[in-house]
């Protein structure tokens, strides 16, 4: 078990090769920590009631039905045969960015994270597409349950070209016409875009009847601003350059940063939507954790 | 007191060619400028964030590096202020002060200091004031002491000392003069002294003195300009503070003239002694006892009145019995200056008055030659009769001259000597500057241009006048008589009233024309009626030279044959020997010089003090002749000129003070202020101890800022520490310091002020502390 620890660091999975098999590290790790499957209960969807016969589970007692009619029924899901799970990945010049004291890029650790959620999904038997985007959406692979899809997925992941700036909002409302089929969308960026145009492209996942979770995923300088010397910061994706002393600017900075992620929070709250902030020096175990635990929270909310 | 129009502004600095380090406060611009130019790249994504932020936050950001800059550029300027040692008059003793300072004590030890006043000399008042001023001065203080005399050193302690233990021991040992007080010449040394760069920048000149009148505010317009401009000068660079301890009216009777009315004393010979006796007070003398001494012996006593202010002159007459140098006191009855209360006179006094007559005339007959009449005139003895006058001359031919020791004589006649060799002429040169006396008749003989080049030297000669044309020829029958001039040269005074001398009716035939020059102290006692000078006097050196233009023998005039004749060749004898009889007269310091014609190097001469103190003087060689010279004539008295092999004889000199030092009337503070030191700063006091707490205040008051200086630069420097690692704790940092001083002013100011500033203070600190509370909390 100690073993796939190690492959939940960050730094260790730079040092391998292939996506894949980080991916399979990843989850074999997370899972060797845990009794069950994180995917139980996953996304079912509830098709109706039946009535309770001994023996059952009463984990599926319907108790708002009994409180009504002192009877007890059991609720039905429907199979899980049309889930399908779409990983959408920023991958503009943003998420190129790597600190000095972080282990990998943006861009490289959502790569990770999306590699182990849809090794995940692929072992539960469901489908997995991907789409990677910048300044326009410059990779789409439809969802597939097969597990040579996941290695047509994994290679997109490495191969996706990264250029430019994003604008998500439009690129949102693109892949929400192009996701037909009501899912999962885990859209991973860092979301250093405009918020409302962002919220109105995800208002359109919704529309669809998608279910979003969005995985912020920051550098920690981004969040920390450890930076001491006066430094000329040259802005990715055609932002200006600022010239500045960092420890005049770290507070302000911070409470900058800091209110942007609570604004981000706050609206994708209102929408209903899952969020979860990933720091790429945050350890791949505790990344997914956070994401499945909500999800979790999320399903049984439900 | 100081004169100062703003004292609040008095600023300056002990040192302050170190203020060029003020351009090391540019050096914080400098190197923040550079540091601007010095940065690290980054790309960086979160740029809204950041630029959001910047927007937010340049104002603060800028006050925050601005006040940094300034904290920084404060800490050079301290620093380099500090080190160039400010200080500030009247600015309270808030900045207390040790700044070195130079102290030039000066001490006024003219004789005039000796009065005593409430039983103390003034002298020894002012030494105990310049002890005070040396034991009170501060660590690194550099000491001059000068005192005010008529002679040097003035500088008794000329190079700067820093220990004020010894310049108290040399205190101690000064003495005070039996001179007076020059003071433009010791203003002089001091504005040498104060140029002194090795000495601390700040200056003070503390004058000790009695403001005495006589010296301070002479009657010379040109020395009084002087005096205030020296005055003024040194008041631009230093402190000046005038101590008077002179005393009000001080009352002072000096004996100011002793001589002898005669020029020449001879044994047996009723001599008369006039003693001057002046009182310079405001009170009246009475029954004063005045006693003269002869040989150390009272010989004689009076008593006298004498007004306030004015003189009274007394005359004593004596017989000396024997041919010496005697020894003369005139002796005043004791005040409380006793200085002036004796004056000396030596007395040399001979059997006879030789007179050396060199002939220029060569003849067989006796008759005929140029010192025949002369001889008779001053010693008429005949075979029968011997001549009992004191005048005993003697006849050489003009060959002998060179061989004669002319210093055995009284006066020299030169009679009709045609010509002079340079040696000759060296030899009367020397004779007269000596105190010789020279009486030069001419004659026929008389060659004009050999006198003019080597007797008149174009006016640097002893001859008075320059030799012309002869006037006059026998055969024409020109008569020429005498004009005396209203009788006021002293060879024809006797002459006033006595026609029967035939003065004015004698006759002359010939006469060379002598040209006395404009400029120059040459004085024609008698002329020809033709308005030619006939007899021309002239001092030269220590003695004195007379020309007589005409001859001594008939051969130009009837004059040796003219009863006029010998009275006026007494008198000129008399009148040319006048001035040796002050040759033994000096003043204090004045130096005992003689000039001996023959080579005498390894003649003793030996000088006795008035205290017994015997100093061997050696003669040095001048042209030919040797000279003595001893100028430590520092006290009052008579002194012995001991002279051994070949001269063997002594000879006595009186030095005596000068008596204007005597008159003791002082300047007061509002004369002193409006003659001498108009526009100038300059503080005045009557004691020390007030002056040492005023300087003591005013050193407080003119403190330094040096350590006040160096503790801001510290306290900054910790502020700017804590500002560079966390601007709103450095800055808390400050609000503190400068909060702790103002509550500390305010409270010693007052109490109850100080208690509200310091809750106001607080309050502000909470203040601070709630609106930063986020941003003072450690950072994660």
């Amino acid at each position: 078990m100690d073993e796939y620890q190690k492959y939940l660091q960050p730094e260790t999975l730079a040092k391998l090769e292939g996506l894949e098999l980080k991916a399979r590290l990843i989850v074999e790790g997370y899972v060797s920590g845990l009794h069950k499957s994180p995917f139980h209960g996953f996304s079912a969807e509830f098709a109706e009631h039946r009535e309770y016969v001994p023996g059952d589970d009463l984990r599926y007692v319907d108790w708002k039905v009994f409180g009504k009619s002192d009877r007890f029924y059991l609720k039905q899901y429907e199979e899980e045969t049309n889930f399908a799970c779409y990983m959408l990945l920023d991958t503009s010049e943003s998420m190129q960015y790597q600190s000095e004291s972080a282990p990998v890029s943006k861009l490289e650790y959502a790569r990770y994270v999306a590699a182990a959620l849809a090794y995940l999904v692929v072992q539960q038997q469901d489908g997995v597409g991907m789409a990677t985007f910048d300044q326009t959406v410059s990779q789409f692979i439809r969802a597939s349950s097969q597990p040579s899809h996941l290695k047509q997925l994994f290679h997109t992941m490495e191969q996706a070209p990264t250029a430019g700036e994003t604008e998500m909002g439009p690129i949102f409302h693109d892949l929400a016409e192009r996701i037909k089929k009501r899912g999962l969308v885990i859209i991973f960026s860092d979301l250093f875009d405009d918020l409302d145009s962002m919220l109105l492209g995800l208002k359109h996942f919704r529309h669809r009847r998608h279910d979003v979770s969005v995985v912020q995923i920051i550098d920690p300088a981004e969040q920390d601003f450890p930076f001491v010397d006066p430094t000329l910061f040259i802005g990715l994706e055609n932002m200006p350059d600022q010239m500045t002393d960092p420890r005049a600017l770290r507070r302000a900075y911070r409470k900058e940063f800091d209110e942007s992620l609570k604004r981000t929070r706050r609206a994708l709250r209102d929408l209903q939507m899952d969020y979860v902030l990933l720091r790429t020096d945050t350890p791949l175990d505790v990344a997914l954790s956070s994401f499945l635990q909500r999800r979790m929270k999320l399903t049984y909310r439900t | 007191m100081s004169t100062s129009l703003f004292p609040l502004l008095a600023f300056g600095f002990v040192s302050p060619w170190l203020l060029w380090g003020l351009l090391l406060g540019g050096l914080p611009i400098l190197i923040h400028l550079m540091h601007k130019r010095r940065y690290k790249e980054t790309h960086w994504a979160a740029m809204r964030f950041l630029i959001e932020a910047a927007r937010k936050n340049s104002r603060r950001i800028r006050l925050e590096q601005l006040l940094l800059l300034i904290v920084r550029i404060l800490i050079v300027v301290f620093i380099v202020l500090a080190v160039s040692q400010p200080f500030v008059e009247t600015f309270g003793t808030y900045f207390e002060a040790e700044i070195p300072t130079h102290r030039i004590i000066v001490v006024d030890a003219s004789f005039s200091m000796t009065y005593q006043s409430a039983g103390e000399p003034l002298f020894d008042r002012a030494k105990e004031m310049a002890r005070q001023i040396a034991e009170s001065g501060n660590r690194g203080d550099a000491f001059n002491l000068v005192r005010i005399a008529d002679s040097q050193p003035r500088a008794v302690i000329r190079q700067p000392a820093y220990d004020s233990q010894s310049v108290v021991e040399i205190v101690e040992q000064m003495r005070p003069t039996e001179e007076r007080g020059d003071i433009l010449s010791t203003l002089r040394v001091l504005a040498e002294l104060v140029d002194d760069a090795s000495t601390p920048g700040r200056k003070e000149i503390a004058i000790i003195t009695d403001l005495q009148s006589e010296n301070w505010s002479t009657a010379s317009a040109d020395r009084r300009v002087d005096v205030q401009k020296n005055l003024k000068d040194l008041s631009r660079i230093a402190r000046l503070i005038f101590v008077d301890i002179g005393h009000p009216a001080a009352q002072n009777a000096a004996i100011t003239e002793f001589a002898a009315t005669e020029p020449f004393v001879a044994v047996d010979r009723e001599v008369s002694l006039d003693v001057t006796v002046e009182n310079f007070g405001l009170e009246p003398l009475a029954d004063q006892l005045l006693e003269l001494y002869v040989d150390g012996l009272v010989s004689q006593t009076k008593r006298i009145n004498v007004a306030a202010g004015s003189e009274t002159p007394v005359r004593f007459t004596h017989t000396f019995s024997r041919a010496d140098d005697h020894r003369l006191e005139a002796r005043l009855q004791q005040d409380n200056l006793p200085i002036d209360n004796h004056r000396w006179l030596a007395m040399p006094v001979k059997a006879d008055l030789k007179v050396l007559l060199i002939n220029g005339v060569h003849s067989g007959t006796e008759r005929e030659t140029a010192t025949f009449y002369l001889q008779r005139a001053l010693s008429p003895s005949t075979a029968t009769r011997i001549w009992r006058g004191f005048i005993k001359p003697d006849v050489i031919s003009e060959g002998e001259l060179p061989g004669i020791e002319l210093s055995r004589y009284d006066c020299v006649f030169l009679c009709n000597v045609a010509r002079l060799t340079d040696r000759e002429s060296e030899l009367l040169h020397s004779y007269v500057e000596n105190g010789g006396s020279l009486v030069i008749s001419l004659g026929d003989q008389i060659q004009a241009e050999n006198y003019n080049n080597q007797l008149y030297r174009d006016g640097a000669g002893l001859l008075p006048a320059k030799l012309g044309n002869r006037i006059g020829q026998v055969d024409a029958n020109q008569e020429f008589y005498f004009d005396p001039q209203n009788f006021e040269h002293p060879i024809v005074q006797e002459f006033e009233g006595n026609p029967g001398t035939g003065l004015e009716t004698t006759l002359t035939y010939q006469y060379i024309r002598a040209a006395i020059a404009e400029t120059g102290n040459s004085k024609a006692a008698l002329k020809f009626s033709s308005g030619d000078p006939a007899v021309i006097d002239m001092p030269f050196g220590r003695g004195r030279t007379l020309l007589i233009t005409t001859s001594l023998d008939e051969k130009w005039g009837l004059w040796p044959i003219s009863p006029s004749f010998p009275p006026v060749m007494n008198e000129i004898v008399l009148h040319a020997v006048s001035r040796r009889a002050n040759e033994r007269q000096l003043l204090v310091r004045q130096p005992i010089t003689r000039i001996f014609p023959t080579r005498a190097f390894n003649m003793s001469a030996i000088v006795k003090s008035p205290d017994q103190e015997s100093t061997a003087v050696s003669l040095t060689d001048s042209n030919g002749f040797s000279r003595l010279a001893f100028d430590q004539t520092t006290e009052s008295g008579l002194y012995e000129l001991e002279l051994g092999q070949p001269l063997n004889r002594s000879e006595l000199f009186a030095v005596n003070i000068d008596a204007r030092e005597s008159n003791l009337a002082k300047l007061e503070k509002n004369e002193f202020t409006a003659e001498l030191m108009s526009g100038v700063d300059f503080e005045y006091r009557t004691h020390w101890q007030e002056v040492g707490d005023e300087i003591d205040v005013g050193v407080s008051e003119r403190g330094g800022l040096t350590r006040w200086l160096l503790y801001a630069a510290l306290c900054l420097l910790m502020v700017e520490l804590m500002m560079a690692w966390r601007f709103r704790y450095g800055f808390i940092l400050l609000y503190g310091i400068v909060s702790t001083i103002l509550v500390r002013e305010c409270w010693a100011w007052n109490s109850l002020a100080g208690v509200s500033l310091l809750f106001a203070v607080c309050g502000g600190l909470v203040v601070i502390l709630f609106v930063n509370r986020d941003r003072i909390s450690p950072i994660r």
